[in-house]
Parts: structure tokens; sequence; C-alpha cells
């Protein structure tokens, strides 16, 4: 018989599982061949190490501490539980807050895509024509008045930017006066109704808000039958501003201001009495309406100088303005 | 056979019913045979009591699903079983077997095969020296695949009958005498190895 199947045969022929004839063949092998015999002795010494081999025993505490566990499970079970559907009733809860907020949403969609519709822009633009706004200045006020209105919910949020612009408006005048001046070359001299348009979106909202009543008046108009044109223009340069006023443009032989309502009145006596100066009683026809004492007029004057104080204020608190065009014509 | 007699079935239906206290005597009746089937398997104490006490309480949580109270003892190895196979695994992918805390745990060394342990006595010599093949075998036992040790373990080290150990492994008992034959000797070339 070969080794290796007498080999095979250690487990069954120490455990005395194999029939008397088969352990008859090993037994009279393993006399013959003395490795397999060692291999017989080293495997049953393993077999016996593994036999003897004393239970290991369980740790101190082993029950109590396995309960411990079990009661922690328990504590965490109902939290889980809780846990898993609490998602559930958080969703539930969510549920119609998330519905009114879909529904605004979509309302606000629908507005959005609605005042995006290339046939709503005319008819904004036809409101911006009204107020004649410069055909070069046409195109910029249409996106500014449609984002206007797409913005409306927007503009409580807006205000301090819309006055900062303002401020910053204040400041560049002098550069919108320029333009201004750009477009009624433009217009063949028709005074501008719409104002010339800022960098900024907001800003130019406000601008447009703030002049279309200004520009929605006709302008004044007063005729000065002068002698000395240069000088009556200095003066009523200088009246303008003492009431408050603002050269729009200045002219060889006319001028172009804006002035408050409130202090229009006082400022037309002033021209009067400028003129009446200038010419005496038969020039100007309502001079004896404007006749009155030096210290009335000295109240008046501070008075009128506060208001164009006040008039400095933001764009914001102003009143109502009035275009005036004093045309001066040589006697 | 096994080593620990039936425990009654009244008990196991008290458990059934969630009584804790046929739980515990349960627990009590079957420690020993699980942590020591844990320990061969694993090599190390603390993860085989932690791994023990996790088969307890997969015990607690699933009897209630168990059919054939007789079957509670095969079903509760089974279980302990599954839940060896999937720590070694998890031990395995983090390198524990090969880590100085593995070493440290077994507190063995490798050396001359052990001359005998057949005659264990008071004498501390003879007691150092069981203790010393103990750890030789358990890190031979280690060193054999899943399946080789399972066969060992329940076949040599529990006393489990070929009977049991096919029912538990779905196999017959002629396979898993072939089966255990061979991992012995594996078991036996793998100790010869590390002895020398």
């Amino acid at each position: 018989m070969e080794c290796e199947k007498v080999r095979d045969q250690f487990s069954f022929l120490l455990e005395k599982e194999l029939d008397p004839l088969e352990e008859k063949i090993v037994r009279e092998h393993l006399v013959s061949c003395p490795e397999c015999q060692r291999d017989l002795e080293q495997f049953d010494k393993i077999l016996h190490w593994l036999h003897c081999a004393d239970p290991v025993e369980v740790p101190d505490g082993f029950l109590s501490e396995m309960l411990e566990k079990m009661e922690g499970q328990k504590r965490k079970a109902p939290m889980s539980e809780r846990e898993k559907w609490g998602w559930f009733d958080k969703a539930l809860s969510l549920k119609l807050p998330i519905q009114a907020v879909a529904m605004v949403a979509v309302v606000f969609l629908v507005l959005y895509i609605t005042k995006m519709m290339p046939i709503q822009i005319p008819s904004i633009t036809k409101n911006v024509e009204q107020a004649k706004p410069p055909r070069s200045e046409a195109k910029k006020i249409e996106p500014e008045i449609v984002s206007k209105e797409m913005k409306k919910e927007k503009v409580p949020e807006q205000i301090p930017l819309a006055v900062d612009r303002l401020k910053q408006i204040e400041k560049d005048k002098p550069i919108i006066l320029e333009e201004e001046k750009e477009e009624k070359k433009l217009d063949g001299g028709v005074v501008s109704k719409a104002q010339p348009s800022e960098p900024g979106i907001v800003g130019k909202v406000v601008v447009a808000r703030e002049r279309v009543p200004l520009a929605s008046k006709p302008p004044q108009e007063i005729i000065l039958k002068v002698s000395d044109q240069g000088k009556i223009l200095s003066q009523l340069n200088e009246l303008v501003k003492q009431f408050g006023g603002e050269i729009i443009t200045s002219e060889k032989n006319a001028l172009l201001a804006s002035l408050p309502v409130s202090t229009f009145s006082e400022f037309e006596k002033d021209v009067a009495r400028l003129t009446s100066f200038e010419k005496g009683d038969k020039i100007f026809p309502r001079k004896s309406a404007l006749e009155s004492s030096s210290a009335e007029q000295g109240v008046k004057r501070r008075e009128i100088e506060e208001k164009g104080k006040e008039s400095a204020r933001p764009v914001t608190k102003r009143e109502d303005r009035i275009v005036v065009r004093i045309v001066l014509l040589e006697e | 056979m096994e080593t620990s007699p039936k425990i009654q079935r009244e008990v196991i239906e008290c458990c059934k019913a969630g009584d804790e206290k046929a739980f515990a005597e349960i627990v009590l009746h079957y420690q020993k045979r699980v942590f020591n089937i844990a320990y061969r398997m694993l090599g190390n104490m603390e993860e085989a009591k932690d791994l023990a006490q996790e088969v307890f309480l997969t015990v607690f949580e699933s009897v209630k699903d168990l059919r054939e109270e007789f079957k509670f003892g095969a079903w509760l190895t089974q279980i302990t079983l599954n839940h060896c196979r999937n720590r070694w695994k998890y031990l395995k992918r983090r390198q524990y077997f090969n880590s100085d805390s593995f070493e440290e745990s077994m507190e063995g060394e490798d050396g001359d095969m052990p001359s005998s342990v057949a005659h264990p006595s008071d004498n501390p010599e003879a007691l150092y020296e069981k203790k010393m093949i103990q750890q030789f075998i358990q890190k031979g036992l280690l060193k054999l695949k899943e399946d080789q040790r399972e066969l060992i373990v329940l076949r040599d080290l529990q006393g489990f009958s070929y009977e049991e150990i096919g029912r538990l492994f779905r196999l017959p008992e002629g396979t898993i005498k072939s089966k255990l034959h061979r991992a012995r000797m594996d078991l036996k070339e793998i100790l010869e190895r590390s002895a020398h």
C-alpha cells in the first residue's frame, strides 16, 4: 500500500473506523515504513492535544454585561423607531408649506414669463415714449422700466440703494446737463423730458420716476425784452440758483431752468423786478404788481434761500419742479 | 455529541415570549460553548466575548421565529458560526491578524514543537508547557482555512458528532470525515512548519 493512501487513513485508524482488513493492511505498512510511522505519531500527538485542550472560561460578568447591552438596545430601539418615522412626520408637516411655496413660485414664474414676452415690451415702451425720451436713450429706458416692473417686489429692499444712487446722481449732475445738451441738439431744440440714463438700473428707475412728472409739464416761457442780454443772463443765472433752481441749458439769448414750484412765483416776480430795474416802468407790464418794500423782499429772500437750501436735500424729498424757458429779446 | 445537554423546551418557549429570566437561563446554559467556539475561531478573548454577547442578543431578538425548539442547540451553533465568519472577514479586512495587538493577545512563542501535553499535573512547568501547547495549537488553527478550522473546532475541541456537523454543514457524514481528516493533516503540517 502506498504511503499516501496510508496517511489518508490516519483519522479512521485512530478513531477505529476502519474495518479489520483495512486496519491490518495499514498496520502492516506502518511497520515496514518508518516515515509513515513517524507521521502517524505526530498526527496522533496533535489530535491528542486538540482533545485535551481545556475549554476557555467565560469572562466574569459576561451575562450582566450582555443584559446591560440589551437594555441599551431597548432604549435605542424606540428612538430609532421614532427616527425611522420621523422623516415621514416632517415630510407631512412640510407638505403644505411646500405646496404653498410651489404655488407662489409658479405665480412668480408665470408673471416673469409674461413680462418677458416681447408683445408686452412695446406697450411699456409706449408709456416711456409718452415722456418723449430721446431716441438714443429709448432703448436703454425700455429694459429699465421692464426691470422695474419685474423687480417691483424688491423695491423696498432697494430703497437705501436708490438713495445712495441718487446722491451719486446729484454729484453727476453736470455730466447729465451736458448729455441733455446733446439730446436737445438731436431733438431739434425740444426740451428733453426723459432724462439721460445712469449706469445703475435702480438709479435709472428712480431717476425716470423723478423726472417723468417734471417732463410731463410743458415749460413755462417768459419773454424778456432787454438791452444788455449778457448782463441779464448772468443775473438770471444767479436768481435761478438763489431760488433753488437748476440751469438746464444756457444759450446766448435763452435760458432753460427748472425751479421748485413753491419758489417759482417769487422767482417770476424777481425776474420782473430785474427787468424793471433794467428797463424802468415802461417795459414790463407786471412791474406794479411786483412792487414791495425792501424789508419785505429781504425777508422773502431769506425764506427763498432757506427753501433753496431745502431743495438741495435728497431728491426723494424734493417738491415738484417747473421748467421755465426765459427768452431774451433785444429791445 | 454536544457538550451541553439540551435545555428544557419550556425555557425556550418563555424566552420566545420575551421572558428575560428564561433568556438569562439560556445564556448561562450555552455561554461556555458559544464563547469557546468564538475564541477558537477568532483567537482573541475580547473579540470572543463581544461576539458571544452579540450572538445571544441575536438569539433573543430572533428566537420567536424558531419553529422547532428541539433544534435550538444547532440553531444557536449556526448563528455563532455565522457571526464568527462575519467577524473574521471584518477583522481580516482591518489587517487585525497581522497587527501587533493580535500577536500580543496570543502571547505565544514559536520554537520547538512541544513534546507532550499528555501528563498535566500541578507542576508549574507542566502547566506552563500546557499553556504553551494551547497557544501553539491556537496559532496553527488560525492559519487554517476557515471551513477547516470550523470542522476541527466543532469536532476535536467541542466534541460535536459527525452527524451534527453534517447537519450544520448540510453535508454527508463521509464528506465531513474526509474534510476533517484533510484539516487535521493540514494543521499537522502547519504546526511542523512553525516548529522548525
